[in-house]
């Protein structure tokens, strides 16, 4: 359009999720024509976080040092280990405050047909983390989908006869969820997983 | 139309490219819009192994699955079982072509999934059931009980040679070698008590195969073939 450097910026800020042409074009320009001080701020925070910002080295999750601030922090049950498929995940857990062990994060789940196994999500990784660990309870929460599914029935299997707890979160009904508007699959599971009521 | 969902992939933004085997036309895909949506009310993704109904709305190349619901309760598979429904789900991927009627391979798909529900299940039968129907459905399903040049019943501790175009046959060494216990036990949809029976046969199907869905590695075998350590379980098929 006006120049090619232009062009080359909406293009590049089409990288961002749920931006297509017309909302980098609108970004660009207000980058350019109202804000060119946020913009200089903006790339360069961008590209420190680049350099600094690495993966802790025991449970993957984005961390300036070698281990992240929950790994380090001696507070937190170190025998309980809690799997989860995304950042995102980390993030809603450990907000919820329901949670006071440590983490490993995979990267995704077992999706067979895009060709994700189990090496591309770090399956590894994980059994690397688990060895001479003090680890005693391992909550597996990924997500209540069928690749999630899959993703806690091979963990499960590579643990067999390891000794850990294993658990994973309860699936089924929300909270505020009316019965008659659940569909089959989580009325199923929320029977399946149904539990005694204790007085 | 009755159908299930093979995959579905994110497509654009906030919709899916989702891949059907239907009855009436075989294997398609639409696009669902808007179902991504994150913090709004988006209608439910429709969900692999899971028999539902469907009407195909829009006009041109694109077509959107609408009035999408449920026929049956939803099989719940897990572990293994999940993971040889991947497969069949791959398979059917790579060796279909798009918008082919199959209605005997739609139903063979229903039945295989019912079972794979079952509490023990063998899966090395339901698995090789379902292959052999599929490759009935590519066209070059095999004669199981009898040898195509000297026409005889086979006999259960004979060797014979399978050729991917003829059949089984007596002589003429040619393909894959197999027992008659396997090929009956095939034909028989029973399961087969030694190891290397279940390899053997398990071989030979992929051998049959091959020419329809390459030679590339199917990525839901990886679920159960690592790591697994030698369970004594009759009901795991070990190398399926
Ligand atoms: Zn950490």
């Amino acid at each position: 359009m006006f120049s090619p450097k232009f062009t080359e910026l909406v293009h590049a800020l089409r990288c961002l999720p749920s931006v297509g042409q017309k909302s980098a074009q609108r970004m660009a320009l207000h980058l350019l024509e109202r804000d060119r001080l946020g913009a200089e701020i903006l790339a360069r925070v961008i590209s420190q976080s680049l350099q600094v910002i690495g993966r802790c080295e025991q449970c993957r999750i984005f961390s300036e040092t070698k281990k992240c601030s929950v790994c380090m922090d001696s507070t937190r049950n170190v025998t309980q280990l809690c799997i989860v498929e995304s950042p995102t995940d980390w993030i809603a857990i450990e907000q919820s405050g329901a949670y006071q062990g440590l983490y490993f994060l995979l990267s995704g789940r077992l999706s067979p047909l895009d060709g994700v196994g189990p090496h591309e999500i770090g399956i590894d990784q994980l059994m690397a983390r688990l060895e001479d660990s003090p680890v005693e309870e391992i909550i597996i929460a990924t997500s209540a989908t069928l690749e999630g599914e899959a993703t806690t029935a091979y963990i499960m299997e590579m643990l067999k006869n390891k000794h850990y707890h294993i658990t994973r979160l309860a699936q089924g009904i929300p909270m505020g969820g009316e019965l008659e508007y659940l569909d089959a699959h989580t009325l199923s599971l929320a029977l399946k997983s149904r539990r005694t009521i204790e007085d | 139309m009755d159908a299930f969902v093979l995959h579905a992939r994110p497509w654009r933004d906030t919709s899916l490219m989702v891949d059907w085997l239907t009855e009436e036309f075989g294997w398609i895909t639409t696009v669902q819009r808007g179902v991504r949506q994150i913090g709004k009310k988006s209608p439910p993704r429709p969900m692999a192994f899971h028999r539902l109904t469907m009407q195909l709305a829009g006009r041109g190349e694109l077509k959107t699955a609408t009035q999408i619901e449920s026929v049956a309760a939803p099989h719940l598979l897990t572990g293994q079982a999940l993971a040889v429904g991947f497969y069949f789900n791959e398979l059917l991927l790579r060796a279909l072509h798009r918008n082919a009627s199959l209605p005997d391979l739609f139903h063979a798909y229903a039945r295989s999934l019912e079972q794979l529900a079952q509490p023990a299940v063998e899966f090395g039968v339901v698995i090789r059931r379902f292959e052999c129907d599929l490759l009935i459905e590519l066209g070059v399903g095999i004669d199981w009980r009898h040898t195509v040049d000297s026409g005889q019943t086979l006999a259960a501790e004979q060797m014979y040679w399978i050729d991917a175009q003829q059949g089984i046959l007596s002589d003429h060494p040619t393909g894959f070698s197999a027992s008659g216990r396997v090929l009956m036990a095939i034909a028989d949809h029973l399961p087969l008590d030694i190891a290397a029976d279940r390899r053997c046969a398990r071989d030979l199907m992929h051998y049959l195969l091959r020419p329809h869905v390459g030679t590339a590695l199917f990525h839901s075998r990886a679920l159960w073939q690592a790591g697994l350590p030698a369970a004594p379980s009759t009901l795991m098929e070990k190398n399926p």
